[in-house]
């Protein structure tokens, strides 16, 4: 059997697995900014007649992949393996989520990386003949993430320029072995990268130098280089975040001129989020609403998508640790 | 009457935020709304001991009362009369004493408004 | 090295580039000749990466926040002296209007916190709403409101004390040593 890695971390899909379909949830704020028009379900509160946020947005992961399911005419017993994450501790929204749903599950830790994440191991499934359709899947609730990891909602802080706004959304994708559509062709997973950035409020400096790793990776294993791409996207490292990736890209001898980042496109300027928008739910949403039908309907030809994940926890943070990021490649090529 | 010493409160009790912002903006790793508060309440009660902080009361009324730092000086002025009176113990019992019904009170309000409101987000 | 690679009787042709370090050598200025860089380390160093992003952070709006912070925190400590004014107007003696006023602005903080306006106010206000009692007031409820939802022991009871605990701690540990002191001063 040929090897399907190409340099040190790159892989190439022999059998590049196709989506079929994909679907996102999504708040009311994300349903009043740019991309508004292209999200399958926009709530009208961040609560949606459930008893707590987390139960919200359990409910929200499970009706994304409900619907990415039907879309493509199946059902739940068609697909082999259901695969998500979020950034509740103990994957708590999935968990629930996939307890109402029976397909087998795996459950994934990436921070933000997650939706990435989830469709590099879904690939990895079909490309190697385990699995006919799995779904991957991603989340995140702006209320759950601020509870757990900085400040109740309702106190009176004051959020730092710096600061990312954390996305209320769920997105999913449905993979298979066999059909036409948008195929993953390549993927790049990442390594942890922690170069000292220790402040919560400053993700996209944590997470620039684990993207832009990712990034020379990849062209270094395949040979490519940006201009082999319509469009490099990164998950949620927000204005400040591409900027400085851009950077440390350049200084790695490549100039990324067709780069932006879903938290700089799920939100406008006067909706007041400061450096952008961040959480799973970011590039899932982002990716499952907007790049993947621009790459079906042909716009985009070839796209290089990185998730970026601050693989934080309060309590290091606390003891005063800095912030280990992640950034998980996955190329996303055009139907033919 | 109704209005008098509110310019001086104003001022003082601007002035006294004004600190802390700069505490915020300024810091790297910033201090956080807690950081600050446990700072205030620390610096009141030793500016309170130090007898610093009653000159301050005297200029600004509100404007030093109402600021954390007005609590911890609260929690001084207690400890010392209170040592005044009954010797040793006071130290111990003066603080809570004075501040009592300002404690109380938070605790209460505090608890009925978490049980009749939620959370918006 | 390919070391891995070399089984018998195979030919072994590399099809891909050899590996190549990615940003662990490529970034950041070449380490002093005899220094020793480990695999995996990045050649950035913590502080030669924050010089470059610090080129690209927004810096806080200092001034403006310097504004809002006193022009908010002035205006809730004018509101305290007016009440404190109108209760002795009415012939509260000075140390229990001082004293109610407290309370009635603990009250006012908790209740704004409620009704979730406190945290519109405390964007743009900063240290102006956090300083004055009313913003002590609103870290208590803010908690006891977001964990409400798990249960009335473990969710508002402990909660309550997460920021007012260290308050209370310090203030109250601060008031006893100088209490001391002060018996020993005497």
């Amino acid at each position: 059997m040929q090897s399907k890695i190409r340099g040190k971390q790159t892989i190439a899909f022999e059998s590049p697995p196709v989506v079929l379909s994909s679907a996102t949830v999504v708040g009311p704020m994300e349903g009043a900014g740019p991309l508004a028009s292209k999200f399958h379900t926009v709530l009208t509160d961040t609560l949606d007649g459930e008893k707590s946020w987390e139960r919200t947005e359990s409910k929200m992961l499970k009706d994304a992949i409900k619907s990415t399911i039907t879309q493509a005419n199946l059902m739940e017993a068609d697909i082999n393996f259901l695969l998500a994450g979020d950034l509740l501790n103990q994957i708590t929204a999935s968990n629930y989520a996939a307890r109402d749903l029976p397909i087998s599950f795996l459950g994934l830790y990436g921070a933000c990386s997650n939706m990435a994440l989830s469709l590099f191991l879904g690939s990895v499934l079909i490309d190697g003949g385990f699995a006919e359709r799995v779904v991957a899947a991603a989340s995140s609730h702006h209320d759950t993430a601020e509870r757990q990891y900085r400040f109740p909602t309702e106190q009176g802080v004051q959020r730092p320029l710096t600061a990312q706004w954390t996305v209320t959304g769920a997105g999913a994708t449905l993979l298979s072995r066999q059909g036409t559509g948008v195929k993953i062709t390549y993927a790049t997973p990442g390594k942890v990268i922690d170069l000292g950035v220790s402040d919560p409020n400053n993700m996209g400096a944590a997470m620039a130098p684990a993207v832009a790793d990712t990034i020379i990776r990849h062209f270094q294993d395949l040979g490519s280089t940006p201009a082999d791409y319509d469009l490099i996207i990164s998950g949620d490292l927000g204005q400040i975040g591409l900027n400085i990736t851009k950077d440390l890209v350049s200084q790695g001898g490549y100039q990324l001129n067709n780069y932006t980042d879903c938290g700089i496109l799920v939100y406008d300027d006067t909706q007041d989020v400061h450096s952008g928008g961040s959480g799973c739910g970011c590039s899932a949403v982002v990716i499952n609403a907007h790049i993947l039908r621009e790459l079906q309907a042909k716009r985009l030809k070839k796209v290089l998508f990185i998730g970026s994940g601050a693989l934080l926890s309060p309590t290091l943070t606390q003891q005063g640790e800095s912030i280990p990021s992640i950034g998980h490649a996955v190329v996303l090529e055009a139907p033919l | 009457m109704l209005f008098a010493m509110v310019i001086p409160a104003f001022l003082v009790g601007g002035a006294l935020c004004v600190l802390a912002q700069l505490l915020m903006d300024l810091t790297r790793p910033s201090f956080s709304p807690a950081h600050v508060l446990v700072t205030y309440v620390t610096g009141g009660a030793i500016l309170g001991g130090l007898g610093l902080y009653a000159p301050l009361i005297k200029i600004g009324g509100a404007g030093a009362s109402i600021p954390l730092t007005g609590f911890g000086y609260s929690l001084a002025k207690g400890a010392i009369e209170a040592v005044d009176k009954k010797g040793l113990i006071g130290a111990f019992s003066g603080g809570l004493e004075a501040t009592a019904a300002g404690i109380a009170a938070a605790v209460v309000f505090g608890y009925l408004m978490a049980v009749f409101f939620d959370p918006k987000g | 090295m390919m070391k891995d690679q070399k089984k018998q009787g195979q030919e072994q042709q590399p099809e891909y580039p050899l590996p190549i370090q990615g940003i662990v050598d490529l970034i950041g200025p070449e380490k002093p000749k005899g220094q020793k860089v480990s695999p995996g380390q990045p050649k950035l160093t913590p502080q030669e990466y924050k010089q470059i992003s610090d080129k690209y952070l927004t810096k806080p709006t200092v001034l403006k926040n310097c504004l809002w912070a006193f022009g908010v925190g002035g205006i809730i400590c004018a509101i305290g002296q007016i009440i404190q004014n109108t209760l002795i107007y009415y012939g509260v003696n000075a140390a229990t209007a001082s004293g109610t006023t407290t309370i009635i602005m603990v009250f006012l903080g908790a209740f704004l916190t409620g009704l979730g306006i406190y945290d519109d106010i405390g964007k743009r206000a900063g240290a102006g709403s956090i300083v004055p009692i009313t913003g002590f007031s609103n870290s208590m409820v803010a908690p006891a409101m977001e964990f409400k939802r798990e249960g009335f022991v473990f969710g508002i009871g402990a909660k309550l004390f997460v920021i007012a605990g260290p308050v209370l701690v310090y203030g109250i540990c601060a008031s006893v040593l100088i209490g001391v002191i002060r018996y020993f001063l005497k």
